[in-house]
């Protein structure tokens, strides 16, 4: 096993073995399939938004509309890639800090095939024709109750382990999981019941962004945030700066996050306040999220530079200070105002993809190579990959944000003015959407490196030595991030 | 057994507190008051009675609709002044020359299953798109080739970015006379034709359903253009 907390007993590392052990399976199902849909998701996206840019190519065939490919993109990259990494990361890190061994491996085993199978019929369904417009709430009507009944199954032995947990304080993170872990079936089936029933129209609509939005701040965030408050003390080797802080941010998230989501429909069919609320909602949700960025910028305070060698810090960090932008820029957008130019244009395709990709999926990345050489006991093989992984990644979020918001700016002055055709608006957003077809290259080319290292960890052809993989460290030269700094700091000095 | 209560349902009994209150307020209870909602009374009065609506709307053309993603492009929803300029983009918030150009209301969507309000507004809002464009020849050109229709027009740029749906149209060797129906584009082999779908006949017929500027209550004192409302009332029928 890999990087020791310093400190800690030969029982203390004998039970985290046992439990890393008695997970080892289940969660490297969830990793390597999550990354099987990441790159189908990567795909989907470039030729999403390269046929957003040129309609005209291959437009003989059904499949690669935009109008199709689009959702498939977003559902293959929720679904498939987010919801399974979660699940994974949930899985472990619930089973670390409670201190308990998984017993039903297999079970969750068999779960996790199920869910891969909705989610692929799901997906395929949308692709072929057969979805239905709503965002993210858009495969087959069937197939929602199978998605959340093998959700609820795996999620209740996460409960399970929080519940037998070993005594003591409940940690932050903890909290967190547990929200995320039953707050995600009470909004999809509640959509999805609402859907169903074919009542108001308006309200249907309603209900999916009502979903979009909770699942954005009540599922991605929270994981992300859990992942960065695990991972940052302890890379750092301290403790969480302040404790009723982080729990002042935890109650304000979930306080604000229920009544989110109807801002993305401000001046539509509904009653009033029901926009506003959910504008106010994200504005005060920005105060909770302010709350965990001091708290961990004050946790980091002098240690900044270990980021430069632990990858798993700086994916989770910037995953942190991209929830910042996420929530600032999503506080902006609530202001009616600002609304008036934002909405319905490809800003808010940006800052959804800036929400899944730039804070989730960072933050999940940053977990993904704190716990894969744990369970698989052997190390990332090259530190270069997961450099270049990072890079490109970053490279390619805020090129699809800039491009977005400078597309979205754009589109919506040109919107504003009245008597101006709105093919002008078009055609002044059009050269930006490169910008989103730049992103998902840069994107798909950065995970090339990972899917390939991750696939080498599953077979257990990882690097065998002492040490873990560090950025801009050969390999055992330094068994932490720390001792890494030192170094780094010494031949300063010398 | 334990004395204390345990920590997980501490926690769950919080977070269900904190989330059934929204849950309650904003979603079950405006779903179950919007469900009731009826046609206002001066839109009756007036005959309108959102027949038209009512029966396109959940009908074949509305999937092909969902089902091809046009609402990830296009929105039906009219904002408000305070939140743009839609209402007076010509043809966007309803029939200008009939002074009923306004945003839209739950009772417009009245009969339909969804209320496709849209993601994005890549394309030009559809709510009213009734009354801008009728012709369903017109109609399925644009559907078939967009950039043969969008091209030629000034401001559209090199071309436009709606994709072209030409598997909802076949082409069909010419029986006698062209058919009347046939989709009028340039390059297509002589002796053939193309000819639309059920599905792309049923798309038309949504599309050309949708209207969202009948008469809805106004405020009192706006209420004097409101006057000569009985005469367009047979206006919005196609």
């Amino acid at each position: 096993m890999s990087s020791t907390s310093p400190g800690a007993s030969p029982q203390d590392m004998q039970e985290r073995a046992a439990i890393d052990r008695s997970v080892r399976f289940p969660v490297m199902f969830f990793f390597t399939s999550a990354a099987a849909w990441l790159f189908a998701a990567t795909i989907l996206g470039m030729v999403a938004a390269l046929k957003l840019r040129v309609p005209t190519l291959w437009d003989a065939c059904p499949w690669l509309s935009f109008g199709r490919i689009f959702p498939a993109h977003m559902d293959a990259l929720i679904y498939g890639w987010a919801m399974q990494a979660g699940l994974g990361i949930m899985i472990w890190m619930m089973a670390r800090l409670s201190r308990v061994e998984l017993r039903n491996a297999t079970y969750i085993i068999v779960l996790g095939h199920v869910w891969n199978f909705g989610v692929a019929l799901g997906v395929l369904a949308v692709w072929s024709g057969f979805g239905n417009s709503r965002t993210w709430l858009d495969f087959p009507s069937m197939l929602w109750p199978m998605l959340a009944a093998t959700y609820v199954l795996i999620v209740v032995t996460i409960l399970v382990m929080f519940r037998v947990r070993r005594d003591g304080p409940v940690f932050i993170s903890e909290e967190y999981l547990v929200a995320a872990a039953v707050w995600f079936p009470w909004v999809y089936v509640t959509a999805n019941l609402i859907l169903g029933a074919k009542g108001s129209a308006v309200m249907s609509a309603g209900v999916t962004v009502w979903y979009m939005q909770n699942l954005l701040y009540f599922w991605f965030i929270p994981i992300a945030v859990a992942i960065a408050y695990y991972i940052i003390p302890k890379v750092v080797g301290r403790p969480i700066y302040s404790y009723p802080l982080a729990k002042f941010g935890f109650w304000t998230l979930a306080i604000c996050a229920g009544w989110m989501g109807f801002q993305r429909f401000y001046g539509g069919p509904f009653p009033a306040w029901m926009p506003a609320v959910g504008g106010a909602s994200t504005i005060f949700a920005l105060i909770g999220i302010t709350a965990i960025a001091v708290n961990l910028f004050y946790t980091m305070q002098g240690k900044f530079s270990l980021m430069q060698f632990s990858p798993s810090l700086r994916f989770s960090l910037f995953g942190m200070a991209m929830l910042l932008l996420f929530a600032v820029l999503s506080a902006l957008k609530s202001f009616i105002g600002i609304s008036k130019y934002l909405q319905f244009n490809l800003f808010e395709l940006g800052l959804d993809t800036l929400a899944i990709y730039g804070v989730f999926s960072m933050a999940a990345f940053g977990a993904i190579y704190f716990i894969v050489p744990r369970i698989t006991g052997c190390e990332w093989p090259h530190g270069g990959w997961i450099r270049r992984h990072f890079w490109f990644s970053t490279y390619g979020i805020l090129t699809v944000l800039v491009g977005m918001f400078a597309a979205g700016l754009s589109q919506g002055a040109s919107l504003d003015a009245w008597d101006t055709p709105f093919e002008v608006s078009v055609k002044v957003a059009k050269p930006w959407i490169v910008a989103l077809v730049l992103g998902w290259v840069f994107i798909a080319f950065s995970n090339l490196g990972f899917f390939w290292q991750l696939a080498l960890m599953f077979v257990g052809k990882g690097r065998r030595s002492e040490g873990p993989t560090l950025i801009h460290v050969a390999p055992g030269e330094a068994a932490s991030a720390e001792q890494a700094a030192n170094v780094a700091k010494g031949t300063a000095h010398a | 057994m334990k004395t204390e209560r345990c920590e997980l349902c501490r926690l769950l009994t919080r977070l269900a507190l904190a989330f059934a209150v929204p849950w309650l307020l904003l979603v079950l209870l405006p779903y179950f008051r919007l469900s009731g909602i009826e046609p206002s009374r001066e839109a009756a009065l007036a005959g309108q009675d959102y027949g038209p609506a009512r029966a396109i709307s959940a009908s074949a053309g509305e999937k092909v609709y969902a089902r091809e993603g046009c609402a990830f492009c296009h929105t039906q929803m009219v904002r408000p002044t305070f939140l743009g300029s839609d209402v007076w983009r010509p043809g966007w918030g309803g029939d200008v020359a009939a002074n009923r150009s306004r945003e839209t209301r739950p009772e417009d969507y009245l009969g339909e299953t969804y209320a496709h309000l849209g993601y994005l507004r890549v394309g030009p809002d559809l709510s009213n798109f009734g009354a801008r464009l009728h012709d369903r020849a017109a109609i399925h050109k644009m559907i078939y080739a967009p950039s043969a229709v969008f091209q030629p027009m000034e401001n559209a740029g090199e071309q436009t970015v709606m994709p072209a749906s030409k598997h909802l149209y076949q082409l069909k060797p010419v029986v006698g006379q062209p058919s009347d129906n046939r989709v009028d584009v340039e390059g297509v082999e002589p002796g053939f034709e193309i000819l639309p779908s059920a599905d792309a006949e049923a798309l038309v017929d949504y599309l050309i359903s949708r209207r969202k500027d009948r008469l809805v209550t106004a405020p009192k004192e706006e209420s004097a253009p409101a006057a000569p409302a009985p005469a367009p009332a047979a206006a919005p029928a196609k």
